[in-house]
């Protein structure tokens, strides 16, 4: 195969020789390094296989053994590249084809997004559709700096996005951060920090606000930690003016969250038949096209899962979300009734749990201990106890007016201001 | 003959015929290919008999259809329906 290419490329020639001496030329042309291949003889006529090359050496040989050499064909990428160029309408082709080239490398064909972790490529690339980002959009009307503005501003959890245009493609790398609630949101109004829970407090650290708490602390639920008002004293120690703010602090709280859980000991369990109905859908720029087996429609199932698979159309690493087929498959499957046993129902039980606590570690919350217990009684499986967390306090409440207000007395009138 | 002292050398010696003295390798695999090495020229070459020149012996392949379907310095491949080889001084 390799051989082939490299005669392709180099380009060779079908020669028949005509002469009395083919021996003696074939013998020279070894001797001088030249290489036929194939060299048959049919009906008195010598024939073979060289490079186009060497067909400028053989003159000659040819010319000292008394023989003719004719070429009978031409093969391979130099005669293409001739009769291409000799062509008349080579050069308007070439013209055309160059436009195409450039019209084509003045639109984005393919999006990229990557580095986001909680948002999904779909949720991105659908607010791109609608801010009129989108692939096959011209790549003049691409403005980085406006489309990341916009992005950040959308999805308060992504901190940092960038936006390159490198050819064809579109880069769009972000960066979410884990953004505690109270940074969120920060739209200049007012608010104390208060405990979610009760608890003792195990750190704060003040960056806005007058801390109302100390490490060691024990708080109530609704207790103000940080309060939005920060007094300004005056040289005798007085209240002159109270500042409202909105109170910025990491305060951390060793708590308890009680946990319940319960199940059915009975639970429904899907039993597949094997039956399958398959069906396709072809969607072009938002119009749906049913690919479907008309003999699925005799066939009816009473309970059925239903899995589709979604692909879209990319060629040569271009995504093309605009066109994308669909594989959907019904299963049938018969409900069934069981019955966990105690082991099973502990193991369920447990994995519940398990995602409980994860949801609480993926929330910031850091789990210290935990007291559970499990009785499984009259057919229900029933989980309870306390789970001992460090949690951020992240509950808020709006400073009022009235709370930062100050009555000052007028002392050229006994009137208070 | 120049060769005889090398192939004596080669024989008693236990070295390759084909490296000391320069003696003509033919492998056949089955009917349709010949391999010849150690050539030194092609004395006749029609469709029914190629005769090939070696350093000490003459390779005359006999067939029908018969074609050289390469041939390099060392080495060349004779293709067809081959009937008959003979070596020959």
């Amino acid at each position: 195969m390799l051989k082939l290419i490299i005669r392709l490329i180099k380009g060779y020639l079908f020669v028949e020789l005509r002469g009395n001496s083919p021996e003696r030329f074939i013998n020279l042309c070894r001797h001088h390094r030249i290489y036929l291949r194939k060299v048959e003889q049919n009906n008195g006529r010598h024939t073979f296989y060289m490079y186009m090359g060497d067909y400028f050496k053989i003159h000659d040989i040819a010319f000292k053994t008394s023989t003719y050499p004719h070429i009978i064909y031409r093969k391979g990428l130099p005669f293409l590249i001739k009769a291409l160029l000799d062509a008349k309408s080579s050069a308007p082709c070439f013209i055309i084809f160059m436009a195409i080239i450039y019209m084509l490398s003045k639109i984005v064909w393919n999006i990229d997004i990557s580095g986001e972790l909680r948002h999904t490529d779909e949720e991105i690339s659908r607010y791109l559709s609608e801010i009129n980002v989108y692939a096959g959009m011209r790549t003049e009307a691409v403005d980085g700096d406006e489309i990341e503005r916009l992005i950040r501003n959308r999805f308060n959890d992504i901190s940092w996005v960038s936006v390159e245009l490198r050819g064809t493609n579109m880069y769009i790398k972000v960066l979410e951060a884990n953004i505690m609630e109270n940074k969120r949101n920060n739209d200049g109004n007012h608010s104390s920090i208060t405990a979610s829970s009760p608890g003792v407090v195990k750190s704060i650290i003040t960056r806005t606000g007058t801390p109302m708490v100390r490490p060691g602390d024990k708080v109530k639920a609704g207790d103000i930690l940080v309060s939005g008002i920060i007094d300004i004293y005056n040289d005798s120690g007085e209240v002159v003016k109270k500042n409202p703010v909105y109170a910025d602090a990491d305060v951390y709280i060793d708590t308890h969250y009680k946990y319940k859980d319960e199940f059915d000991m009975i639970y429904m369990y899907r039993q597949y038949s094997g039956k399958k109905k398959k069906s396709m859908f072809l969607n072009v720029f938002g119009h749906t096209f049913f690919l479907e087996n008309p003999l699925n429609k005799f066939a009816s199932y009473e309970n059925y899962d239903i899995m589709r698979k979604h692909m879209n159309m990319e060629i040569a690493g271009i995504k093309f979300n605009d066109v994308s087929l669909t594989y959907r498959t019904m299963s049938e499957y018969e409900p069934v009734f069981r019955t966990y046993n105690n082991e099973e129902a502990v193991n369920k039980a447990k994995n519940n749990l398990r995602l409980y606590l994860n949801s609480l570690i993926s929330a910031g919350i850091s789990v210290n201990s935990k007291d559970i217990k499990v009785n499984i009684k009259d057919g229900i499986c029933r989980t309870k106890g306390k789970v001992f967390v460090t949690a951020p306090q992240t509950q808020r409440t709006a400073v009022s007016e009235q709370d930062w207000s100050v009555n000052t007395t007028d002392e050229q009138n006994g009137k208070d201001n | 003959m120049k060769a005889r002292p090398l192939n004596y050398v080669s024989e008693h010696l236990n070295l390759p015929a084909d490296i000391v003295a320069g003696a003509c390798i033919v492998k056949a695999y089955g009917h349709r290919h010949i391999y010849i090495e150690n050539y030194k020229g092609i004395i006749e070459y029609t469709s029914d008999l190629i005769r090939v020149q070696g350093k000490d012996c003459r390779v005359s392949v006999i067939g029908t259809r018969l074609c050289i379907n390469y041939y390099t310095d060392n080495d060349m491949r004779i293709d067809g329906n081959i009937k008959e080889v003979h070596l020959s001084e």
